[in-house]
């Protein structure tokens, strides 16, 4: 038998224990271990030591504590986030790579997806919504809906296999599982950013892009990526424990389609209409891109991006607090 | 230097087999959050599984130790918990420096990748850096003789080839607690020498060795320690060979 190095010392563990199991003495059948009675107590999961080499993202060195429930604080897990960037990287260039290498027309899916939209809209509704105004008003009026509405119906109908998909990866290494609805996300921005880029760059050829406003574009991207990180992460979560959910995106998606400005203008929508659409944040986000980019002024005012705002804060809060409650037991159903 | 220490760890799974089809969705928990059926029955109907009832033990670093069992007996889930994947449902465990887990080889690779970027894939996955894949890649391609084929995605490799190559990388991440799931069981004869004797250099040095097996024969060799687990519970723990003699001696009697 292997002779085993006695400690030297006491040992000092950087421990948690919320539910006192370390105040017990512990049961071994080696004759030869101590009990540990007195770990000092962190309010952690995952304590990082003073050596710990901040530039690697592997876990060296550091105590790690599993228990029933996630003892993470807030603040600890978005740190813990940060921690495994490494891990997020990697599974994001994955989803990128894995989405355009076995595609014919590649990266320039992304500039196809949004003339599909376009010519769609064009060839059915432009007849009936936008006989007055000048020519090339309502292309360019559906140009500046096509990209967000991409990225929002894509990555919210893809968001429902994020956590499902990746059950083989789950089974074999820990990390915060959140970062798999971020890599998820990440790949439909890509997508948008490219697709925005275009669009404005078309509207400027033409002449129509109304530049004062353009500085604002970012916080509309922003707002974008919130709105649909805070959906995705209500639809892969929910989806995880109740697989109803698979089947009510799509429908919710045709829904939203009709009751979102993406093919008409809200500019000649009654009021009291208005008020009750604008809960939809799409609305809101939209109205801010054509604002941004063709200065159409905003239906309804700022009261509209406000509603918009607020109701993403609430989606992204709420997806937030749920997902960190089913965390814990995400892997037993994926 | 305690390495892991599991303490009163028990899993709980909920078992549906006497219910009504739709267990766990919408519909039932509706039914549930107005009474029906009543909460009695519900509880009666569906019986619990004790995947882990109130294991507790340490192993220290340095420490190599066999956990042995049949199917079922709990051992595949006991690494799940050490490793951070799953929770326990009571009781925790706490573990000291890099934990690497390396479950039944495969399907943690993408099949649309190359053998490139999985490496780099898994390899981050397992804890590595950048800087240790590229300065291992050469060896893990070379161990698990993929060289020809690194740059071809992984779903036109043989599943020997893939299972080699996913133990090839797992096996050169450097680990304070290595946790192992039959992984001696992939690939050809030769492969299989090749890797009992890699897990003989991983299982040396100062690292703490968890290694779940079925090839008995091996396990004095590598390990000082094992563990019996017979449904969730552990039924011996000490020497190697004293422990497994006791466990075929056991497997005899009842066979």
């Amino acid at each position: 038998m292997v002779k085993r190095p006695r400690d030297s010392g006491p040992q000092v563990f950087l421990a948690v224990s919320s539910s006192g199991v370390f105040g017990k003495k512990v049961w071994s059948l080696a004759p030869q271990l101590q009990s540990y009675d007195d770990f000092p107590r962190m309010p952690c999961d995952v304590s990082l030591q003073p050596n710990q080499d901040p530039s690697s993202l592997s876990a060296a060195h550091t105590s790690r504590v599993v228990t029933s429930q996630s003892a993470l604080s807030h603040a600890e897990y978005i740190r813990e986030i940060f921690r495994f960037r490494g891990v997020f990287w990697v599974m994001a260039g994955r989803d990128v790579l894995v989405r355009y290498r076995y595609a014919i027309f590649g990266v320039a899916w992304a500039v196809l997806r949004p003339l599909c939209v376009l010519i769609t809209f064009s060839a059915i509704f432009k007849g009936l919504v936008a006989r007055e105004g000048p020519p090339g008003a309502y292309t360019s009026l559906v140009l500046c809906a096509a990209p967000l509405w991409i990225f929002f119906s894509a990555t919210v109908q893809d968001s429902i296999g994020f956590v499902l998909r990746d059950a083989g990866l789950m089974n074999r290494a820990y990390f915060p599982r959140i970062l798999l609805i971020f890599s998820g996300v990440s790949v439909g921005v890509v997508d948008f950013i490219i697709s925005l880029g275009l669009v404005v760059l078309a509207l400027y050829v033409s002449g129509v892009l109304y530049t004062p406003h353009v500085v604002l574009l970012p916080l509309a991207v922003v707002w974008s990526v919130l709105l649909v990180g805070g959906c995705a992460l209500w639809v892969s979560t929910l989806n995880t424990r109740y697989r109803d959910v698979s089947n009510v995106v799509p429908f919710g998606m045709h829904l939203l389609l009709v009751m979102s400005p993406v093919g008409y203008a809200t500019s000649n929508l009654p009021a009291e209409y208005l008020r009750f659409l604008a809960l939809n944040p799409l609305v809101g986000l939209l109205e801010l891109f054509r604002y941004c980019l063709l200065g159409s002024p905003i239906s309804g005012g700022a009261s509209t991006v406000v509603i918009g705002v607020l109701i993403t804060g609430v989606l992204v809060l709420t997806g937030y607090v749920l997902f960190r409650r089913m965390e814990s037991w995400i892997n037993d159903y994926a | 230097m305690i390495a892991i220490q599991v303490s009163h760890v028990s899993k709980t799974f909920r078992l549906y087999k006497n219910t009504p089809s739709k267990v766990g969705s919408l519909q039932e928990h509706v039914l549930n959050a107005l009474g029906f059926p009543p909460k009695a029955l519900r509880e009666a109907t569906t019986p619990l599984f004790n995947a882990l009832s109130d294991v507790s033990f340490e192993v220290r670093s340095g420490e190599k130790v066999a956990l042995l069992g049949s199917n079922g007996a709990g051992k595949t889930t006991l690494l799940k918990v050490i490793a951070g994947i799953t929770r326990p449902s009571a009781g925790q465990v706490m573990t000291r420096g890099r934990v690497v887990s390396v479950f039944g080889i495969g399907s943690g690779l993408h099949s649309m990748l190359t053998g490139r970027e999985n490496i780099s894939m898994y390899g981050a996955l397992l804890g590595m850096s950048r800087a240790e894949i590229r300065r291992r890649f050469d060896d893990i391609v070379g161990f698990a003789g993929v060289e020809e084929f690194i740059d071809v995605p992984m779903k036109f490799y043989s599943s020997g080839m893939a299972a080699r190559l996913a133990f090839s990388i797992a096996s050169y991440v450097e680990a304070d607690v290595l946790l192992l799931d039959e992984i001696t069981a992939v690939g050809d004869a030769d492969f299989q020498r090749r890797s009992y004797e890699r897990i003989k250099e991983m299982v040396c040095g100062g690292r703490a060795v968890l290694l779940v097996t079925h090839h008995l024969h091996g396990i004095g060799e590598l390990c000082d320690r094992a563990i019996v687990l017979e449904h969730g519970r552990i039924m011996n723990d000490g020497r190697a060979d004293s422990v497994v003699d006791a466990y075929l001696a056991r497997a005899a009697r009842t066979a």
